[in-house]
C-alpha cells in the first residue's frame, strides 16, 4: 500500500531507542523526512545515520522535553531544519522510576511524570498546530499505555494517571481540530521489549538471573497477553505509520491498542 | 508499506457495494486472492470482473448469509476455489428497516437482525477457524457501528444492540485464538456515504428531492463530525487491509473507530 508519505516532515520524540526508533525508521522508509529526537546526542545521531545509510532521510536533534525551555528549543531547531511539521509523534515519556507504587510515590513524582509525558506532548502539540492549521493537514500521534486503562497495583500510579490523561486529550484535540484536516490519535502499547523494559522486567524478583527469552512466556502469561509473546518495537511501527498516512484521514480521536490482546475488556 | 498480503485467500462478505466493495478491491490490489460475496450474481460479477481487469484474482461466493443454507452455499464456493481462508472480513449485515424505533420494534426484529449481522459472522467463523488454526495464521474482522457504541434516541434499537454484540464477540474470540497466530478485530464505521446510506437518507422526509451533497453537508453538521464531512468507502478499506496485514500481528481484540472523530467519548 502506498501510504503517500513521501516528503512529509515528521518528528518522532524519544526516537533514539525502542518504539521511537522503529517508528522513525518506518516513516523514513515510506519516504518521510524524519527528525530523530532524544536526550543523548550520540545515540540520536547514530539512529539518524543508520536511517540515512539505508538511503532514507533523517536528521537528529537533541533536547530535554520535560521542560518548557527544552520544548521551545526543540521546536526552534525543527523550524530551522524543516520550517514546520506535517507529522508529530509524541513518543517521548516514561518514568524515572517505573517501580514506584502508591507507598513509594509522592506528589513531586506525579508532577515529574506529568511533565515528562503530558507536558512534553502538549507543548510540542501547541508548537506544531498553527502550521498544520495553516496548511490544512497534519497528523499528531500520542502514546498512552495499557497501564492507563488497566493499572497494575504495583506500577507507578502517577505514570498510569498521566497516560490516561493523554487518551482524554487525544479525543479532545481531535474534536477541536478535526475540521482543519488534522487528525489526532493515540497508540496504547502493551509490554514491548526494549532496553528500558528489560532493565525493569528482569529485575522483578521471580525473574532475576533469567534471560529475556526465558522470562517472556512467564510475563506474557502473568500479564494476560493473549498473543503469548511480548511486543517488539517493529510490531508498533506499522500502526504509527498507517495512522500518519493520508489513508487514515477518517480515523480521528481514537486510541489504538497495540498490545497482543492484553487489554481484556471490550474496546469502545 | 508491504502488507504481506500477496497470495492470501480472503472472503469479504457483502462486497458488491459500499464499504465491502472498497475493501475487497483494496485486498485484491494488495495481491490477495479474493472471494466477492453478495446475494445478486450480476452485481458480484461486476466487482469481480473489475478486479480481474486490474490484474487481480477474484471468484464469486453467492448466498443469503442470514440463513444456514445461504452460509453453506458461500462456504462451498470458497472451499471449492480456495480450499480454506486466510482472511475473513465479516462485513455483510444491516437492517431490513433502519427507520424502526422503540415505538415499533418487535422481538422478531431483534432475532432477524441477530441472524443477519451476528449469525452470518458466527457461522463463517465456525467453519473457517479450524483451517486458520491448522495453518497457524488467520485474520478475522467484524464490522460494528457507532449505533452500537452511541445509540441515538430514534435509531434502530435492534440493529444497535446486535452490532454491539459483534464488539464483544471480537474480544472474546481474540483471546481464544491468539496463540494460533490468528488475530480478531473489529471496525466501527461512523457515517459513510454508501448506497445503503443514500437509500436511507434520501427517503427521510426533510431530505426528499434534495441533492446528496447538500444532505451530507447538513448531516455532517448535525452529527458533529469533527472532520466536517462523511466518510467514503475508500476511507475504511485501507484500515481493514492494514488490520489484515502482517504489520498488525500484535493487534488483536480491538475495535477501531473510523468515524472522522464523531464518537465524542474517549476511546479505551
Amino acid at each position: 500500500m502506498d501510504l503517500q508519505l513521501t516528503g512529509k516532515r515528521a518528528l518522532v520524540t524519544g526516537s533514539n531507542s525502542g518504539i521511537g526508533v522503529a517508528a522513525a525508521r518506518r516513516l523514513a522508509e515510506e519516504g518521510a523526512r524524519v527528525i530523530v529526537h532524544g536526550r543523548n546526542q550520540q545515540r540520536a545521531e547514530a539512529v539518524a545515520a543508520d536511517i540515512c545509510a539505508s538511503g532514507h532521510d533523517a536528521i537528529a536533534i537533541t533536547g530535554d522535553l520535560s521542560t518548557q525551555q527544552g520544548c521551545d528549543a526543540l521546536w526552534q531547531a525543527v523550524e530551522a531544519a524543516m520550517g514546520g511539521l506535517d507529522i508529530l509523534i509524541n513518543n517521548a515519556g516514561g518514568s524515572d522510576d517505573a517501580t514506584r507504587t502508591w507507598e513509594t510515590s509522592h506528589w513531586p513524582d506525579w508532577i515529574e511524570e506529568f511533565e515528562m509525558n503530558a507536558g512534553s506532548a502538549m507543548r510540542m502539540t501547541e508548537h506544531a498546530l498553527p502550521g498544520m492549521i495553516a496548511q490544512k493537514w497534519g497528523r499528531i500521534i500520542n502514546v498512552s499505555s495499557a497501564q492507563a486503562t488497566m493499572p497494575f497495583p504495583h506500577s507507578s500510579p502517577g505514570y498510569n494517571a498521566v497516560k490516561a490523561g493523554i487518551i482524554n486529550t487525544t479525543t479532545s484535540l481531535a474534536r477541536t481540530y478535526g475540521k482543519h484536516g488534522i487528525t489526532i490519535n493515540c497508540i496504547s502499547p502493551g509490554p514491548v521489549d526494549s532496553a528500558v523494559f528489560r532493565e525493569f522486567a528482569l529485575d522483578l524478583p521471580p525473574l532475576r538471573g533469567k534471560t529475556f527469552e526465558e522470562a517472556e512466556p512467564f510475563l506474557a502469561n502473568k500479564w494476560g497477553v493473549s498473543a503469548g509473546r511480548l511486543g517488539q518495537p517493529d510490531d508498533l511501527a506499522g500502526a504509527f505509520t498507517f495512522l500518519a498516512s493520508p489513508k487514515a484521514r477518517f480515523i480521528n480521536g481514537v486510541t489504538l491498542r497495540v498490545d497482543g490482546g492484553m487489554c481484556g475488556f471490550i474496546n469502545v | 508499506m508491504d502488507l504481506g498480503l500477496a497470495g492470501k485467500r480472503a472472503l469479504v462478505t457483502g462486497s458488491t457495494a459500499g464499504i465491502g466493495a472498497a475493501t475487497v478491491r483494496e485486498l485484491a490490489a494488495e495481491g490477495a486472492r479474493v472471494a466477492v460475496h453478495g446475494r445478486n450474481a450480476e452485481r458480484a460479477e461486476a466487482i469481480a470482473a473489475d478486479i480481474r481487469a486490474a490484474g487481480g484474482e477474484a471468484i464469486l461466493a453467492l448466498g443469503d448469509l442470514s440463513t444456514r443454507d445461504g452460509c453453506n452455499a458461500v462456504i462451498a464456493a470458497v472451499e471449492a476455489a480456495f480450499g480454506g481462508l486466510d482472511i475473513l472480513v465479516n462485513n455483510a449485515g444491516g437492517s431490513e428497516n433502519p427507520s424502526r424505533t422503540w415505538a415499533d420494534v418487535e422481538w422478531e426484529d431483534f432475532l432477524e437482525n441477530f441472524e443477519l449481522n451476528t449469525g452470518s459472522a458466527f457461522r463463517l467463523i465456525k467453519h473457517f477457524l479450524p483451517g486458520m488454526k491448522a495453518q497457524k495464521w488467520g485474520r478475522i474482522i467484524q464490522f460494528s457501528s457507532t449505533g452500537a457504541t452511541m445509540p441515538a434516541a430514534h435509531t434502530e434499537p435492534s440493529y444497535n444492540a446486535v452490532k454491539a454484540s459483534l464488539i464483544t464477540l471480537t474480544t472474546s474470540l481474540s483471546k481464544t485464538v491468539a496463540r494460533h497466530g490468528i488475530t480478531v478485530n473489529c471496525v466501527t464505521p461512523g457515517a459513510v456515504d454508501t448506497p445503503v446510506y443514500r437509500k436511507f437518507v434520501t427517503n427521510l422526509p426533510p431530505f426528499q428531492d434534495k441533492p446528496i451533497e447538500e444532505i451530507n453537508r447538513t448531516l455532517a453538521k448535525r452529527w458533529a463530525i469533527p472532520a466536517g464531512h462523511l466518510g467514503e468507502p475508500e476511507d475504511l478499506a485501507p484500515a481493514v487491509a492494514f488490520l489484515c496485514s502482517g504489520q498488525a500481528d500484535w493487534i488483536t481484540g480491538v475495535n477501531l473507530r473510523i468515524d472522522g472523530g464523531m464518537s465524542y467519548f474517549i476511546n479505551t
